[in-house]
């Protein structure tokens, strides 16, 4: 019911919390209680009286609102939490489907390469890859039996399904991005060592590129 | 002073403790059997005094305490490796060690209410009726700073006169008829 | 043999090494009653009338503000990532632990003979019970979506599935509702005699009426206090474990994760420590004014005082001592993250609070050590804030310290709290103070029983106690 233990106990911090009605107010009214008057003499919570889906969004908003939400990747209720659901439901899609093609003859083995995931299906670059991992023969075993693959955290025994694959570099100091500390140093200090205060918008936040593994391993981020 | 019904005991009023004390043996030598010691707090003592075993209270919480934790187990055991098992980080569906804290509050829930209970009944309370709560010697005294003794009429060896006798010879310095 | 023992002719102390006697002035037990009892009985007096009309509107706005956090969310607070847990979660440890006290000295005192309890510990239970109330809003209201929090007792709800036990969240859940559970029946134990001798004393019918039906018809018959002699005892036996397990419990809310700076075995009995520590803490802070303000010196005298300071300092010296342990294994274990977790609470972006924690709950309680201090109650007061200041920083600093800043750094973050965390917080003040005053202006907030049971002449084999000079009894 939302105590967000979770997340304080979660080492990646990828589990984020609904504080607000994400889903049913515009950005600007979040912190407004039920009881504001809004611009169209209604108050805030008649509104909501009306509609609880709808909540407290202007009936022109609601229809705009309803085209920004992609349902393969929600914004849930106020108080739970989030995270990367490694695109459940067309994993389930897949098996169904696979399933129904099998019909008698138990072939539930679900072809590699079937699922791509919502991120996978996204990224430009390719650089997701997403598959069973039980089945030593998928694309995606065969990439994490490299000597590149590596686990975020590994001394904590979390033993995380999604691995990187660590950059290839060439150590000569004469390269163009030869660097002597690891990367997340150089933007901390490039940061200014300083942590950004809550409301700022930062286009670091957040270390959880979703997907299994990430062939071109971590890029610098922008400075700013 | 005149009794307008049946009488429920004769009540003597004592001032200090160790008169009271004193006095509590001597009546238990008698014999006597419908017999209390009226006090502001318990006198140190006065259990072998009058004579009282040990008090059963223990049993309650006794068996308050092992409902408690039998029950604790029970439904952590049925609800988290019977009923609906999640597998949670590799830990055991059900082990000793997770669900002692739970039980273990439930056995000192269960132990409190089996004392206070126990306590309750044992002392047939609440009794918000009492003969001697009418007296007006007894309500103005016994909470605050007197003794008292008091022995019914229910009791086999009572005798009015007798009893006048010895309370006073015991060092009371008050005694009346309680009625009903 | 024993008729031997009892003619022995002991000689009482030198002045110098005699205690000071529990009630002072050898006041006669019915002064007792009628000191005690005159608190509750009596027109309303003028302080109180303030100070309900500070608490109770607090109370409300406190409330007020609940009703706002429920219909708009948890954003409205401090929380955001990756501090997820903040203010509400350092006033539920504060709130419990000041709560503990009040459940030491009734329960532990008891069987550790400590007579002196028996004027503090009425309004050190009380005291308790209602800071249990206060902190027990917070893990209600701090959740996500209110409405399902009964999902944590063990009900059938309708998604079939039944809380999972091998969180100390749930482990939280037992153990708070049974503590305040727990509480509220040992403080009502003790009531019952007391109830009756305000029974007994009232003057106006609905008083005499109410008084009657709580106080259960207790008559001080020897019989029942045999029984409720056992059923204290046992009750005392019970609340001392539950003492030192319910903040346990509560600290392994943080040990069980494995957060840089939570993750530590030290918890539970430097929290236990602690708890005491500020709750009596807030005890000096309650009973100080109110002693004088109800003329009850000579019954909470300076004795008490003086005891009450010394165990503060022994607690706060445990404290003290834990801290120098958990920064010891930080550097001793080589975790890095572990010493950047300690290095950042001194050193960090909250460094103020970690310097606070160490000065109020180290520092502070060695000034106890000095006689002159301990007896100088201007300064027991002042002090006695400094220590709940204290360890509400200390809980600032495991909460917030150890979240701010974990493995990765990109998920670092700043917290600030929001004006609406502040004044809930102001509100459960005024919740406790509300209740507190209510308390005392109905209820005896010394136990009259007890305190009559430890005063020289309840003793029968005390001169005052009616023993002859050669006293002793068959």
């Amino acid at each position: 019911m939302g105590t967000r233990y979770c997340s304080n106990n979660c080492p990646y911090k990828v589990r984020r919390f609904n504080y607000f009605d994400y889903n049913k107010r515009p950005l600007d009214q979040l912190y407004k209680s039920p009881l504001y008057s809004r611009m169209d003499g209604q108050w805030g919570f008649a509104k909501w009286f009306q509609d609880v889906d709808k909540g407290t969004i202007p009936d022109q908003e609601w229809e705009l609102m309803k085209l920004v939400r992609n349902p393969q990747v929600t914004v849930r209720m106020r108080g739970v939490m989030e995270k990367c659901t490694f695109c459940l439901q067309r994993v389930e899609q897949a098996r169904i489907a696979q399933k129904v093609k099998a019909g008698a003859s138990g072939d539930i083995e679900i072809p590699d390469g079937t699922i791509r995931t919502a991120c996978q299906q996204a990224c430009p670059a390719e650089a997701i890859v997403f598959g069973n991992i039980k089945d030593p023969n998928s694309r995606v075993s065969r990439l994490k039996q490299q000597a590149r693959d590596y686990q975020v955290l590994d001394f904590l025994s979390t033993k995380p399904r999604l691995t990187y694959l660590a950059r290839v570099r060439n150590p000569n100091p004469a390269m163009p991005d030869y660097h002597e500390k690891p990367l997340s140093f150089v933007e901390w200090e490039s940061q200014g060592n300083r942590l950004e205060e809550p409301g700022e918008q930062g286009a670091a936040h957040g270390a959880t590129p979703g997907g299994s593994t990430d062939e071109k391993g971590a890029r610098p981020w922008p400075k700013h | 002073m005149p009794e307008a019904g049946p009488v429920y005991g004769i009540i003597a009023e004592f001032d200090s403790p160790a008169a009271t004390l004193q006095a509590a043996e001597k009546i238990r030598d008698a014999g006597f059997r419908r017999w209390d010691v009226f006090t502001p707090f318990p006198l140190h003592g006065m259990d072998k005094a009058m004579g009282l075993k040990n008090s059963k209270v223990g049993w309650f919480s006794f068996l308050g305490g092992v409902t408690g934790y039998t029950c604790g187990m029970l439904m952590i055991w049925y609800m988290n490796a019977l009923d609906y098992p999640i597998v949670v980080g590799g830990k055991p569906m059900f082990s000793p060690f997770y669900s002692f804290p739970p039980s273990y509050e439930l056995t000192i829930l269960l132990g409190s209410f089996g004392a206070l209970l126990g306590m309750l009944f044992l002392n047939r309370l609440p009794r918000l009726y009492h003969p001697l709560l009418k007296n007006r010697r007894f309500a103005s005294g016994a909470t605050h700073d007197k003794f008292f003794i008091v022995i019914e009429t229910a009791d086999p060896k009572y005798s009015e006169a007798e009893l006048r006798r010895l309370l006073e010879s015991l060092g009371s310095n008050h005694i009346e008829l309680v009625e009903e | 043999m024993a008729e031997a023992l009892t003619h022995l002719q002991l000689q009482a102390p030198p002045a110098e090494l005699a205690r000071e006697p529990l009630v002072a002035n050898q006041r006669p037990l019915g002064w007792i009653s009628d000191t005690i009892a005159g608190v509750a009985e009596g027109k309303t007096p003028t302080w109180w009338w303030i100070a309900f009309s500070i608490s109770f509107p607090m109370m409300l706005f406190g409330f007020g503000l609940i009703a706002y956090l429920i219909s708009t969310g948890v954003g409205i607070w401090g929380p955001n990532h990756p501090v997820m847990w903040g203010w509400a979660i350092i006033n539920f440890v504060w709130w419990i632990g000041i709560g503990h006290a009040g459940t030491l000295i009734s329960a532990i005192l008891f069987l550790l003979r400590q007579r002196w309890r028996t004027a503090v510990n009425r309004a050190a239970e009380a005291m308790t019970i209602f800071a249990v109330m206060c902190a027990a809003t917070y893990p209600v209201i701090h959740i996500g979506r209110v409405w399902f929090g009964w999902w944590m007792l063990p009900l059938p709800n309708s998604n079939s599935i039944w809380p999972q036990f091998r969180s100390p969240l749930m482990w939280d859940v037992f153990a708070v509702s049974t503590y305040f559970t727990v509480s509220v029946l040992f403080w009502y134990v003790g009531l019952i005699p007391d109830l009756a001798v305000m029974r007994d004393r009232a003057r106006t019918k609905i008083r005499k009426f109410l008084y009657g039906l709580f106080a259960l018809g207790w008559t001080g018959s020897h019989r029942h206090w045999s029984n409720y002699e056992k059923a204290y005892l046992i009750l005392a036996g019970l609340s001392t474990p539950l003492v030192l397990s319910v903040h346990s419990i509560v600290s392994l809310d943080f040990s069980v994760s494995q957060l840089p700076g939570w993750h530590t075995t030290i918890f539970p009995p430097y929290f236990v420590a602690g708890a005491i520590y500020s709750g009596f803490g807030m005890v000096l802070t309650l009973l100080v004014p109110l002693r004088k303000i109800c003329k009850l010196e000579e019954v909470i005298t300076l004795r008490h005082i003086d005891v009450i300071c010394k165990v503060t300092l022994a607690t706060g010296s445990i404290v003290a001592y834990a801290y120098g342990m958990e920064y010891f294994i930080a550097w001793y274990s080589g975790n890095p993250y572990e010493k950047a977790a300690f290095w950042n609470r001194l050193f960090g972006k909250y460094w103020y609070g970690g310097w606070a924690m160490i000065f109020c709950n180290a520092l502070v309680p060695q000034l106890f050590w000095f006689r002159k201090v301990r007896h100088n109650l201007v300064l027991v007061f002042i002090l006695s804030i400094l220590v709940n200041v204290g360890m509400w920083f200390e809980r600032f600093v495991i909460v917030i310290g150890s979240l701010y800043q974990d493995f990765i750094p990109a998920n670092w973050g700043y917290f600030r709290p929001t004006w609406v965390d502040v004044c809930t917080y102001l509100g459960t003040f005024g919740l406790f103070f509300t209740f507190f005053l209510l308390f005392l202006r109905f209820l005896p907030l010394i136990a009259i029983a007890e305190v009559k049971a430890v005063a020289p002449q309840a003793d029968p084999h005390h001169p005052l106690g009616g023993a002859k000079v050669q006293g002793h009894h068959a």
